[in-house]
């Protein structure tokens, strides 16, 4: 009796936070689908809500056959937030790897806007511009107006390269859609 | 002074009164534009009427495809219209209606359209609330608006929201904040939640405290082209990139004749030949604006459909020759 009182007063509410604020976005807009990949080794999926927004976040862990990684989140209520972070096994990303990754990635974004533009080509522009230097970390948001889509979009990468402490060369990139 | 009630040319409904008012409409345009034959106004809609609506449309309108058919609301009928006065309409319609000659016919020459042509007529004012100094759209922005009101039909355009400094950014999200941080976090991007953590990991220090350290992470991610909000952006961003929200309400009640749909369509319309960077329709959301980012002088204003009587465009007011 006890345990079904904590329950329904305690675990319930925190449980059903985003559903309660009347999102948007269903927890079911997202669904979680086996990605599709043939260098892919293993998945996971983990879902939970956001301490921070108590918005819903669905997790895709993959494992590559090379032991490259990748993370696909997907957030979102009353907005999308999409976040890729590959972390690879080699020495560095150059940029053409780097827009790769990025044209890979937006292929698992829920919500898909149309580009002025090639991704591809927003991408090494994009690293053009910054000078980027695989030795050097870098972040930058992307160009809003090559996007074509009735609302807001922000998007943008980080990349993070090899350090002395072992860490592997990092690359983020994300897409927030919707907000204000 | 009802304009036509269903529509004619090409695969038209073409009842009889409603070809009367578009041949005699056309005929005004006959002294203006030779492709466009004077015709019989008879109420009959055979090949020389759908020929002079196929010239009026692409003589006048600027379509390069022309479609041959009138719609009651829409945008040919809007142009064949747009160059005579009410009075002189009523007179037509009625005499048309009544099967009879106007007594006084109107007749469209290049100096009508070169007396009216332009944005003269048209008015794109600041919201009471938007700070002196923040009135600061650009003279090919507020033409570009301009456009989009003759398009659809409206004279008043109402601008609710131009530039927002990274300080008044910072303060409207840390009041926000201190209300309801949750709810922030939810409606903020990847930069706007990093300086909502900027708060959130610094509640014990002064508002005064908080409020600088936001505002350097807001340049800070300035600084890497990212941007907490729209709006938010320095002067010297602004005069290169112009970010203006038209209110919905305010719009609205500026304007006798208001049209959101068509007013929509004419800066989707500017924002597909590259006029417009970026529009955002958020007439449905709680902001009820639209949301448009013009780069001054992109794109030169004259080519805007170019050969149309909507825009000759060496006369549009403040636009670069």
């Amino acid at each position: 009796m006890i345990s079904r009182f904590i329950f329904i007063f305690f675990i319930l509410p925190i449980a059903c936070n985003a559903e309660n604020i009347n999102c948007k976005y269903p927890s079911s807009f997202v669904d979680e689908q086996t990605a599709k990949n043939e260098n892919i080794k293993s998945i996971k999926w983990e879902k939970h809500l956001d301490d921070d927004s108590g918005e819903h976040v669905k997790k895709l862990s993959i494992i590559f056959n090379n032991k490259d990684t990748a993370i696909i989140e997907h957030k979102y209520c009353d907005m999308y937030n999409f976040e890729y972070t590959f972390t690879t096994k080699q020495q560095a990303l150059n940029k053409k790897d780097i827009a790769e990754q990025v044209v890979y990635a937006f292929k698992y974004s829920k919500i898909q806007p149309k580009f002025k533009t090639k991704l591809n080509t927003i991408i090494l522009n994009a690293l053009d511009s910054q000078g980027f230097d695989a030795k050097n970390s870098l972040s930058i948001g992307l160009p809003s107006d090559q996007i074509l889509y009735n609302d807001n979009v922000e998007y943008g990468i980080e990349y993070s390269p090899a350090n002395s402490n072992g860490t592997a060369p990092t690359l983020v990139f994300y897409l927030s859609i919707g907000g204000i | 002074m009802k304009g036509i009630v269903r529509s004619v040319g090409v695969n038209g409904i073409n009842q009889r009164k409603d070809v009367r008012i578009i041949q005699t409409y056309l005929n005004s345009f006959s002294a203006w534009k030779k492709k466009i034959m004077p015709l019989k106004v008879d109420g009959i809609a055979g090949n020389k009427t759908y020929h002079a609506i196929k010239a009026f449309q692409q003589q006048a309108v600027g379509m390069k495809n022309p479609d041959g058919r009138i719609d009651p609301h829409g945008k040919t009928f809007r142009y064949l219209t747009m160059y005579i006065s009410q009075e002189q309409q009523q007179a037509l319609e009625t005499a048309a209606h009544q099967n009879q000659r106007a007594a006084r016919p109107v007749l469209i020459s290049s100096k009508t359209v070169s007396d009216q042509t332009g944005l003269n007529g048209f008015t794109v004012s600041y919201k009471s609330g938007v700070l002196k100094s923040r009135r600061i759209v650009s003279n090919y922005a507020m033409s570009v608006i301009k456009i989009a009101l003759k398009e659809s039909g409206m004279k008043t355009a109402v601008i609710t929201s131009t530039l927002r400094t990274p300080e008044e950014q910072a303060s409207i999200m840390l009041k926000n904040a201190k209300i309801d941080l949750k709810k922030q976090y939810r409606l903020y991007g990847r930069g706007g939640d990093a300086v909502l953590k900027i708060y959130d990991k610094n509640k014990d220090k002064s508002d005064t405290e908080i409020l600088q350290l936001m505002v350097d992470k807001i340049n800070d991610l300035e600084k890497s082209n990212r941007r907490v909000s729209n709006h938010c952006i320095s002067k010297n961003g602004y005069v290169k990139k112009n970010i203006i929200d038209i209110g919905l309400n305010s719009t609205k009640n500026a304007n006798k004749k208001f049209n959101p749909k068509k007013f929509t369509k004419a800066l989707k319309s500017l924002e597909k030949e590259g006029f417009i960077n970026r529009l955002i329709d958020e007439t449905g959301k709680s902001n009820q604006c639209w949301h448009i980012e013009v780069t001054p002088n992109k794109k030169i204003l004259s080519n805007y459909n170019k050969g149309s009587i909507l825009n000759q465009t060496t006369f549009v007011n403040g636009a670069p020759k």
